[in-house]
């Protein structure tokens, strides 16, 4: 091993000469009392001497237990040498000159904290911790806490400590793994906060709060964490004041979580509350917001509320009027929120849903949200916004945000009227060309609770009935100009309309007047006339006997359906109404296949009410003159006639309406199954499944 | 002569003397193991009053004894390393700062001392080391 240079120096090479005993002894007393410029070398002789002798095993004939234990006795003399130099380098650490220092820390890992002596100077012991970074020296340096000189840099030196422990199990409980050797510093936090009366150095209690909770939980063992507790729970201890006054004026992001996470704790809660109020730095709100799942503690809520957020009363002159919280509030200004972690950004909607904070500064503080690159962040500020917010996030990116935002932003009715109506048309027509086929449905049944016009969709009747009973008058006007427009599309949905809604005697004059208007279109005029078939006043009926010699084929067949109709509560119908009567005979055998179906199925169905008024089903035919044109319908030679003739008897047969020939028109369905037109005998096939599950026989 | 006549095999040895009497146990092995016995009981004792002694007042000896100071010189030392406060005189001859330092200190409370006479020839030979 080559020598150091100072070997040039006559007094090292005089000391070199000692035995290594007496060399440690005159080099430490030298060290004392020596000038920097002489330090380095004999500090470097120190260091040599420091250094662990190899060990020497005795050459294989002496290998025996006795020449062995000497060998063993040799080396630990040696050792103990090394350490004993150790200690006086430790002893006059403050002395050596820095680049000595790191290879004395080097020469000296993981032996510091057996080789160090009681006397070692406070300053000395400091420094050494912090330049050789060894934690075993952490329980000594609880000692140095306090002392002139050495009691900052032993706080910052445990509090480094403490927060490397903590980091460390963090990520190790994050990664799955485990973290050791960090034992020695939870010996110190424990003796610092016993020891607090002595030192009062309230920041050396920042280790103690990592530890109580958290990954640093992992540091001590039950008994020890139990012990702890009480210290900082017990109101006569001088540690529970301090470890308030950390919890209150620490400047660490790890305490304002640990003050979050003792919010719920009475002992704590004042002290808590005072950290949480502000947050000077990113790191406060991330070390918070990550966890602010914290929030759903009842008490820990209702303490949150107190907590003054207030705007800013302070407005830059040339900056745009904008609401928004003064710097270092206790949640995360509108500037600030793009430099927030991930998961920061997921907590802060939780955390102003908790918070005491207007609606309108709400919006403003999630404002940014709306642009934020993480999903979860969107969703997560979509969740707390008013729906008048979500807005824009209907057309995010990610299709569940989107289809939440939508979802929330949808109304059971069409509550909105005039300009908001034409508004929410408008976006609703944009959201209906989302990306995400969940958006697109939503926006599409939301487009149809918005028009009471669309007949065909269920949510545009419900939307009709929301509008109805909200101003009956209104929307009754509205029917009516449409009823009456040129638009033929318009006019049929406004008809359709009324029929559903049950507003035909609100609107016959309407009605009456287009299906007696042979300007309108033929469609028009059947559908109006068929709409009169539920309302039972004269000019009704007047209108309808009228469609009967109506030209076109629809609106005849609707004629005679809607006489059918009227009648159809009569328990007799040739007694109770001879005129409806004659004309349904009379169109029995209509050439025109619609009406003659019509004329059929109203002969039939009066027997139908009656029997319900009586309580029980006739044996008796209603109408055998009837059942004989249905027989004969089904047997007719014109297909469009036997399709007709089966559609009457699948409306006739499964209510029993035929009695005694229900059988012999099921034998007729059968036959037509193996029609040769194929639209037959597919209505065949399902006419005679709907008499089968109707229970009606066939005849043997 | 008759005693020519007579072969010499006949003739009868010289008589072996007897001892005299009371001086019948040889005490010179005794006394030389008992010697050994007293040095070796002597260095080990000479050893231990040795090892008494502090460390660094060990180490000082070892030092002056390579550099062969006499008595006078260590005594000097002593001195000095008093005046100091806080320097041993071990210390003081591995550190020249720390004996000009410790010299300054002799000078300010006896100028006129032999002592400081003796020191600055000390230094002068101790720079020569």
């Amino acid at each position: 091993m080559p020598r150091p240079t100072s070997i040039a120096d006559p007094r090292i090479r005089l000391v070199r000469r000692l035995r290594p005993g007496l060399r440690l002894a005159a080099l430490a007393d030298a060290l004392t009392v020596c000038s920097p410029r002489e330090a380095p070398a004999l500090a470097t002789e120190l260091v040599e001497l420091a250094v662990t002798p190899p060990r020497k095993d005795p050459p294989g004939w002496a290998r025996i237990p006795p020449i062995e234990g000497i060998f063993d006795a040799v080396h630990r003399a040696g050792v103990v040498r090394a350490d004993r130099a150790l200690a006086a380098l430790a002893r006059h650490w403050a002395d050596l000159p820095d680049e000595l220092r790191g290879p004395a820390a080097a020469v000296g890992a993981g032996r510091w904290g057996d080789a160090l002596n009681p006397d070692t100077p406070p300053l000395c012991l400091a420094e050494l911790a912090r330049d050789t970074d060894d934690v075993s020296l952490a329980p000594a340096l609880v000692g140095a806490l306090g002392s002139d000189g050495a009691g900052a840099l032993a706080i910052d030196t445990l509090a480094d400590f403490a927060r490397r422990a903590h980091d460390d199990l963090a990520r190790a409980r994050a990664g799955g793994t485990t973290a050791g050797g960090w034992r020695p510093v939870a010996i110190a936090l424990i003796h610092a906060a016993a020891d607090y009366a002595r030192h009062n150095c309230r920041e050396a209690l920042a280790g103690v709060l990592l530890v109580l909770e958290g990954p640093g939980r992992r540091l001590l063992p039950r008994r020890e964490h139990d012990t702890l507790l009480s210290i900082v729970r017990d109101p006569g201890h001088p540690a529970a004041k301090g470890i308030r006054g950390e919890l209150r004026w620490s400047r660490s992001p790890v305490v304002r979580a640990r003050a979050w996470s003792w919010l719920a704790d009475d002992a704590f809660a004042a002290a808590s509350l005072d950290r949480l109020s502000r947050a000077p730095t990113i790191a406060d709100h991330d070390a918070v917001l990550a966890s602010s799942h914290l929030v759903l503690n009842p008490r820990r809520r209702r303490r949150l509320r107190m907590i003054d957020l207030r705007p800013s009363t302070h407005r830059a002159p040339d900056k745009p009027a904008a609401i928004d919280l003064p710097e270092g509030a206790g949640v995360p200004t509108v500037a600030q929120y793009p430099r927030l972690g991930a998961p920061a950004r997921r907590g802060l909607g939780r955390m102003l849903a908790a918070a005491s904070v207007s609606p309108e500064l709400r919006r403003a503080l999630l404002a940014p949200a709306v642009a934020d690159p993480d999903a979860h962040a969107r969703f997560a500020s979509a969740r707390v916004l008013d729906t008048a917010d979500l807005a824009d996030f209907a057309f995010d990116a990610d299709p569940l945000v989107a289809r939440h935002a939508v979802l929330r932003r949808s109304r059971p009715s069409v509550a909105v009227s005039g300009e908001a109506r034409a508004r929410l048309a408008h976006e609703l027509g944009k959201l209906i060309r989302s990306p995400h086929p969940s958006v697109r449905a939503l926006a599409a049944q939301d487009a149809h609770r918005l028009d009471p016009w669309d007949g065909g969709s269920s949510a545009s009747r419900l939307a009709a009935r929301f509008a109805l009973a909200r101003d009956a008058d209104a929307f009754i006007a509205e029917v009516r100009t449409r009823l009456l427009g040129a638009d033929e599309d318009a006019s049929l949905g406004a008809i359709q309309l009324a029929r559903r809604l049950g507003l035909v005697g609100r609107l016959r004059d309407e009605l009456v007047l287009l299906a007696l208007d042979a300007s309108r279109p033929d469609r028009v005029v059947a559908t109006a006339v068929g709409a009169l078939g539920s309302d039972d006043a004269e000019s009704s009926r007047d209108a309808i006997a009228r469609a009967i010699d109506h030209g076109d084929t629809r609106v005849r067949a609707n004629a005679v359906e809607a006489l059918a109709k009227r009648t159809r509560r009569l328990p007799d119908l040739a007694a109770g109404d001879p005129r409806a009567y004659s004309v349904l005979v009379e169109h029995k055998d209509d050439a025109e296949h619609r009406v003659r179906a019509n004329a059929i199925v109203g002969l039939l169905r009066p027997r139908r009410a009656r029997a319900l008024a009586e309580r029980k089903p006739s044996p008796r035919l209603f109408e055998p003159a009837a059942t004989d044109a249905l027989r004969s319908m089904l047997g007719d030679a014109r297909p469009m006639h036997r399709l007709a003739g089966l559609w009457a008897a699948e409306r006739l047969l499964p209510a029993a309406s035929l009695g005694d020939s229900a059988a012999a028109v099921l034998a007729e369905v059968g036959r037509l199954r193996a029609d040769e037109d194929p639209r037959v005998r597919r209505r065949a096939d399902r006419c005679r499944a709907r008499l089968v599950a109707a229970r009606v026989e066939e005849p043997s | 002569m008759i005693a020519d006549a007579v072969p010499y095999w006949l003739q009868r040895a010289d008589p072996v003397p007897e001892p005299p009497p009371g001086a019948g146990f040889d005490w010179a092995p005794l006394f030389g193991w008992l010697l050994v016995l007293a040095v070796v009981v002597g260095v080990g004792a000479w050893v231990w009053w040795r090892r008494q002694a502090p460390a660094s007042e060990r180490a000082f000896r070892a030092l002056a004894n390579r550099l062969l100071f006499g008595p006078r010189a260590r005594a000097t030392l002593r001195r000095l390393a008093k005046a100091h406060g806080r320097a041993t005189p071990g210390s003081l001859i591995l550190s020249p700062s720390a004996f000009e330092h410790a010299l300054n200190k002799l000078r300010e409370c006896d100028p006129e001392s032999d002592d400081a006479t003796i020191a600055e020839r000390l230094a002068a030979r101790l720079s020569r080391v």
